[in-house]
């Protein structure tokens, strides 16, 4: 065979087969493999920046290209083990937060755990902004249900430059879904004292009224409870010695009773 | 001629030399349009958009230095040696000491220009991508912050050539300098990591055992880059360490250069070139 005839053929097959390979390619399922250890990653010294990049790079091109029937357990782990590798390479990046919070904290409550601990680092290095523990604040109410860590958290958040008003709020109504009426009260209290918006100022103080309300029965579930040493069983058990009525909220609100602990629940939210 | 008209006269052939090299024009030509792909990086971040293409634009200038000092510095001092032309220049009235000088000059010059030209088309780059961005994106961009990362980038690198100056008079020929570098380059960046490793695994009472000073001795030898890494800073309108503890590390790391030199031209002047 001339040597003339033998390029072409070779062209020929290489072609062949490189389109093969990518057909073959394309069918691969896609998978996340682990990131290497972070104390090797840190060895790229002056490159350690770039390196948490093009993990986080990594880390969304997996996240986009991934089929949407993977189950997110299978990759989880691997995920939350990149998002830690970045965040001890670069805990400045913003953009590792906003993925994690996104792609991590839904998948079941060790990972939204995880999410929070990544985002905790975020906290520590990025302490100005308002949206890394808004974040934890709210994977604490939605996914974990810990309304009193949530309150907490977005209360403190609520006090950070440019955090949106309605923080606050959110905070005494977690304060008040996770038992805690009078200090979602006082926080309300002290938001309206503080507000100089006069709609904003008056929209707190319509929701002051139906916390004042839960507030007398709180107290009339206290009275209860040192007269007959134990708290009562069924709030009705309130009438009429400790209370008139119990009360009905307004502003959505309703009054959950658990002995001993009442909460306030928003109708909407659960 | 004096001294200094000498070392600034070898300074000047080789800061020629290395202009007229095609390697290190192509070397430029690659770190600019890799400096330009920052336009595109910054496509593949939503959020801190400035912060991810500020630590592209610095990378590549560290790496573009890197492939300077491996590729064209190490191999200008042992073509020297190699090729014959340090005897020739030996055989003229200039003492060794003097030729270390001369060439660590020329070589550090350009270097110097090497940033000089990639810091400045980095900071046209940011400027750009700032301009084409809302506030949120990218919303502090200190030209102070990013001209003490620049000095960080060329004053780390001067340690490295001073290194290489250092190897290149404990052995002969291109290769093995290559190795020493390499392997230095190595250390100086595992070295960090080992200390922090150490220092979390120990006690408060350990903390101060014979393992943390061997460490701490070596770094003495090994220095520590990430002391001269000012990149966080860039996008920060306060500086993330004080004046004083900034003085310190380029202190420092000047007189590690000075003593790397004159330990160099010590061990130039007792080699025996046959």
């Amino acid at each position: 065979m001339s040597l003339r005839l033998t390029f072409p053929l070779l062209l020929a097959v290489y072609l062949v087969l490189f389109a093969y390979q990518e057909t073959v390619k394309q069918q691969e399922h896609v998978e996340l493999q682990p990131a290497p250890p972070v104390a090797l990653l840190k060895t790229a010294g002056y490159l350690k920046q770039l390196g948490a990049e093009m993990l986080y790079i990594k880390a969304a091109v997996f996240l986009g290209g991934r089929d949407p029937e993977t189950p997110p357990d299978s990759y989880a782990a691997v995920l939350a083990n990149h998002f830690d590798a970045m965040t001890a390479l670069h805990p400045r990046l913003l953009d590792i937060y906003y993925l994690s919070e996104s792609s991590l904290s839904w998948i079941g409550a060790q990972y939204t755990q995880r999410a929070n601990a990544i985002l905790a680092q975020g906290g520590i290095y990025r302490p100005e902004l308002w949206v890394i523990p808004f974040f934890i604040g709210f994977n604490q109410f939605y996914y974990l249900h810990n309304f009193n860590d949530a309150s907490r958290t977005l209360r403190t958040t609520s006090l950070k430059e440019g955090a949106p008003v309605w923080l606050g709020h959110l905070s005494a109504l977690l304060a008040a879904r996770g038992g805690n009426i009078l200090g979602g009260l006082a926080w309300l209290r002290a938001m309206a004292a503080t507000e100089d918006d006069a709609t904003v100022r008056t929209r707190y103080e319509i929701e002051i009224k139906e916390f004042e309300k839960a507030a007398h029965v709180l107290s009339a579930i206290s009275s209860y409870q040192q007269k007959y040493s134990r708290p009562p069983a069924e709030l009705k058990n309130l009438v009429p010695e400790f209370i008139d009525a119990i009360p009905i909220l307004g502003e959505g609100y309703e009054l959950d009773y658990e002995a001993p602990e009442l909460y306030m629940r928003k109708k909407h939210v659960g | 001629m004096n001294a200094m008209q000498r070392i600034k006269a070898l300074g000047r052939i080789m800061f020629i030399d290395g202009m007229r090299r095609h390697a290190l024009i192509g070397l430029v030509i690659l770190s600019l349009l890799a400096e330009a792909f920052g336009l595109l990086f910054m496509d593949f971040f939503g959020h801190d958009v400035g912060r991810a293409s500020s630590d592209f634009l610095f990378s590549i200038m560290w790496m573009a230095g890197l492939l300077f000092l491996f590729f064209h510095a190490v191999q200008v001092i042992a073509w020297d040696e190699e090729n014959g032309a340090i005897y020739a220049l030996l055989s003229r009235p200039i003492s060794r000491a003097e030729y270390v000088l001369g060439v660590f000059a020329g070589l550090a010059l350009l270097l110097f220009c090497l940033h000089l030209l990639l810091g400045t088309v980095a900071y046209g780059t940011l400027l750009l991508i700032k301009q084409s961005l809302r506030e949120t994106y990218f919303p502090v961009f200190s030209m102070p912050h990013f001209v003490l990362t620049w000095l960080g980038i060329v004053v780390m690198q001067w340690v490295l050539l001073a290194a290489i100056m250092l190897f290149s008079g404990m052995v002969r020929g291109g290769f093995p300098v290559l190795l020493l570098t390499m392997a230095y380059y190595g250390i100086c960046s595992g070295l960090p990591v080992v200390r922090a490793s150490v220092s979390q695994h120990l006690s408060p009472e350990q903390s101060s055992s014979g393992l943390t000073y061997f460490l701490q001795a070596l770094t003495t030898v090994f220095p520590d880059f990430s002391r001269l890494d000012f990149k966080d800073s860039v996008l920060s309108s306060q500086l993330l360490f004080s004046n004083w503890h900034i003085a310190v590390y380029f202190g420092v790391a000047g007189l590690y250069i000075a003593l790397a030199i004159v330990f160099a031209c010590q061990l130039y002047a007792r080699r025996d070139l046959q």
